[in-house]
């Protein structure tokens, strides 16, 4: 080995001698390949040269030194012939030394061996856990390694997210199913009664009311008590807690793998630019199985390489400056219209939605659902809009790129937070809806005897009376003192001829039917005031539409055009293979950010 | 000191381990699909070698343009065609996950070198881009192109200006590049 050339005394090797000794030695073995004899013979030399000192400290160094080459020994680029002679000789050697050393660093040596096996034993054994290790390793050789990194990014945040879960179930569900109340004794907890009927309705499941509403998936669920069970677990404080915890895990976990990766591609901050040495060098996939994509890459890479040579030579060109800044104002004012444009739809719809609760009793399917799939719709169509528009730029694609990914992250995040400010202002007016009446209608008989003696002006008051008057807490009772007062009233004006204006009357009656109607729907929703629980249902619901939405496209928008691409093109005039219609592009960069939008919707 | 075509002997098995980055199930399944490639003779070789052609039929390499230059660089024998267990093992784990930086871009430098003279001159550059770009006209550079391509790859990495690109200069120019680790994979 040529790196033994150097004297045994300077046994502290550092990496940098090592790599270039490697570094030396692959040179001498490139040119001189033939004569691997040659070369074999010279180390064994050099090797039974070395080990004749009788020092047991040299010898001890000596033997690390024979150890250390043969845990490196997998890093030179040798044949396995050659590796195998050295390995051979170096174990020899420690084998015949070692004897003489004392007994503690033979433990010593001994302990490291066995756990190197271990670890190797456990490094086996893991790799078989992986899930879907073999999956991802067949989309990686029919695809490549850049589809593949989508996936395997999407299973490290399916890993948090079980994490995640594991977290706050073992502290919060879990005692809360063992030791808190059951269900159906404290308010939060039970279904109310004209819920009841309707609880096991499709409908009432689909937008998570009924029974998975008063249940441990939504906050509402959870008692205010301070300690529960037997042994006076602190709810409350571990919910507080387990959130700390969640964002607190994510967080680290964030930062040790960009720390990771970052020190993987340090390079990329350097200013060395290699642009024709990579896409020449580095370009293949090796990891390509399938002549398919095999074809597509190398139309790929010879792609590659006319656009880099193109654009050294327009580096020289002159492009008429004046048109292409106008162009490019023009789409970035296009991009932040229909930004603004999405925060304000989104709000509009919460707002909307929240206005057709109080005066419709009953919503249809879209309405109830109305924010989420415009939130998804949104979210779906808007980065092609985004990508048709910076055509107009005609940037190099990889700035382009980084523009389109910019403005989708906007989107984004315009859309997530205008959501959740939307929906804050939605149950602040409605806690504050709430608060408007307070007072008492406690004696129901009482209002009764003020209006066997109605005239104009005093049923007025009453109403306005009525509709400022408190709800009692139990809405059940409202609602039959209000039917039964409705009744009164309706036989006090048909008897009561006294009114003139009856048709007057009628009208504040129909007013107040509506207003009562309101209450009703208040006094409903007083009974779970727990705007968490809303919340949650509304971020759940987009949750599932979004998916919806986004299994719905890959299967029209993808999977039916790949289809149609494939058997249509024959009967069509233009090849729809590489024109038009093609085959859909697999996004990696775009995908990607979906999912970090996702997982932002999580967290 | 050959494995028998049919079983691999444990100590040989994790000597192997020790020598190659890869894990005992990939040696234990590499060793099955080697074997299926040899001819019924050669099984019962010592140390069986297999043929050039049946290797260009493994799926992982069919694909590849610059497979028949792997094979001939892993390869040990005289002629270099052909590879026994041994170099399927060392071509395996040159491509493994687990390798060094500086093993893949030592067997790329001599994959890349169809002269096998130790540096990269312009003939090896243009007999490389020829197999990137592949076999129809359409699809190939134009002389122009070429000459283009070639004299900006020299002037981006030669730095001791001598025309040739050495293994230094290679792997100067590969180690700062974030993706090669990742795309210089051949799996199982």
């Amino acid at each position: 080995m040529s790196g033994g050339s150097q004297p045994v005394a300077t046994i502290s090797r550092t990496t940098a001698r090592r790599h270039k000794s490697v570094r030396k030695n692959s040179r001498r073995i490139y040119s001189h390949y033939q004569d691997q004899q040659h070369g074999s013979s010279d180390d064994e030399d050099k090797e039974d040269g070395r080990v004749d000192s009788n020092d047991p400290e040299e010898m001890f160094q000596n033997i690390q030194y024979q150890k250390e080459i043969i845990a490196n020994i997998r890093t030179r680029p040798w044949p396995m012939r050659r590796k195998l002679k050295v390995l051979k000789q170096a174990r020899e050697i420690v084998l015949k030394y070692e004897g003489r050393l004392t007994r503690t660093r033979g433990y010593q040596a001994a302990g490291a061996n066995l756990l190197k096996k271990l670890s190797r034993l456990l490094y086996n054994i893991v790799v078989l856990f992986i899930p879907w290790e073999m999956r991802i390793k067949k989309i990686e050789s029919h695809f490549g390694s850049g589809v593949a990194s989508y996936f395997i990014f999407l299973r490290w945040l399916f890993g948090i997210n079980i994490v995640l879960t594991i977290m706050t179930g073992a502290f919060i569900v879990l005692p809360e199913l063992l030791a808190g109340a059951s269900f159906g004794t404290t308010r939060s907890k039970t279904i109310p009664k004209e819920q009841f009927s309707s609880a096991q309705d499709l409908d009432t499941i689909w937008s998570l009311g009924g029974y998975l509403q008063y249940s441990v998936l939504f906050y509402g669920y959870y008692g205010r008590v301070r300690k529960i069970g037997s042994a006076g677990y602190r709810l409350p404080l571990a919910y507080f807690l387990v959130g700390m915890a969640v964002f607190a895990y994510s967080f680290i976990i964030l930062l040790r793998k960009m720390a990771k990766n970052s020190r993987l591609s340090l390079a990329s901050a350097s200013d060395e630019n290699f642009t024709f040495c990579w896409r020449v060098f580095c370009a293949w996939d090796y990891l390509i199985g399938n002549p398919e994509a095999a074809e597509s890459k190398g139309a790929a890479i010879v792609n590659n390489i006319r656009e880099a040579i193109v654009e050294e030579q327009e580096k020289k060109k002159d492009t008429s400056l004046a048109v292409l800044i106008s162009l490019r104002i023009l789409a970035n004012i296009l991009v932040l219209l229909s930004l603004a444009g999405s925060i304000y739809i989104i709000y509009f719809v919460v707002d909307r939605s929240q206005k057709l609760e109080q005066e419709k009793p009953e919503l249809t399917l879209w309405e109830k659902n109305e924010v989420s799939v415009v939130v998804s719709l949104i979210t779906m169509i808007a980065p092609s809009a985004f990508e048709l528009v910076s055509q107009l730029e005609m940037y190099h694609p990889r700035t382009s790129l980084r523009f389109q990914l910019a403005r989708v992250l906007v989107l984004y995040l315009g859309n997530l937070y205008s959501l959740i400010i939307a929906l804050l202002d939605k149950v602040n007016i409605m806690s504050s809806a709430i608060q408007v009446v307070p007072g008492n209608w406690s004696d129901p008989s009482s209002f009764l005897a003020t209006i066997s003696q109605p005239d104009e002006e005093s049923l007025s008051t009453l109403v306005s009376e009525m509709y400022l008057s408190g709800i009692k807490n139990d809405s059940m009772s409202t609602t039959t003192t209000t039917t039964t007062t409705m009744a009164t009233i309706a036989t006090a004006l048909d008897t009561g001829s006294v009114f003139s204006n009856a048709s007057a009357g009628k009208n504040v009656l129909v007013a107040w039917t509506n207003h009562t109607a309101l209450f009703e729907k208040n006094a409903r929703s007083q009974q779970d005031p727990c705007w968490e629980t809303y919340v949650g249902q509304e971020m759940l619901k987009l949750s599932i539409i979004d998916m919806i939405f986004t299994v719905a496209s890959i299967l029209l928008i993808d999977f039916i055009r790949g289809l149609v691409v494939r058997y249509l093109s024959d009967c069509c005039c233009w090849d729809l293979e590489s024109k038009f219609p093609e085959y859909g592009e697999f996004k990696i960069a775009e995908n990607v950010l979906h999912l970090i939008y996702n997982q932002g919707m999580i967290w | 000191m050959g494995a028998t075509a049919s079983h691999l002997g444990k100590d040989l098995l994790s000597e192997y381990q020790e020598l190659t980055f890869l894990t005992k199930q990939e040696i234990l399944l590499a060793h099955k699909r080697f074997t299926e490639l040899l001819s019924r003779e050669d099984k019962n070789l010592p140390e069986p070698r297999a043929p050039t052609e049946a290797i260009l039929t493994l799926p992982e390499l069919k694909s590849n343009p610059f497979r028949e230059r792997i094979v001939r660089v892993f390869s040990t024998s005289e002629s270099r065609d052909g590879l026994t267990f041994e170099d399927f093992l060392d071509l395996l784990s040159a491509f493994s996950d687990s390798a060094t930086l500086e093993i893949k871009s030592h067997y790329a430098f001599r994959i890349f070198d169809f002269d096998d003279d130790g540096t990269l001159d312009e003939n090896d550059l243009e007999k490389l881009v020829n197999c990137l770009t592949g076999e129809t006209d359409d699809t190939r550079l134009t002389p122009d192109e070429m000459k283009q391509l070639i004299s900006n790859i020299l002037e981006e990495s030669d730095i001791d200006k001598d025309g040739t690109v050495n293994l230094s200069e290679f792997q100067h120019v590969i180690s700062r590049s974030p993706d090669f680790v990742s795309s210089f994979k051949i799996v199982l």
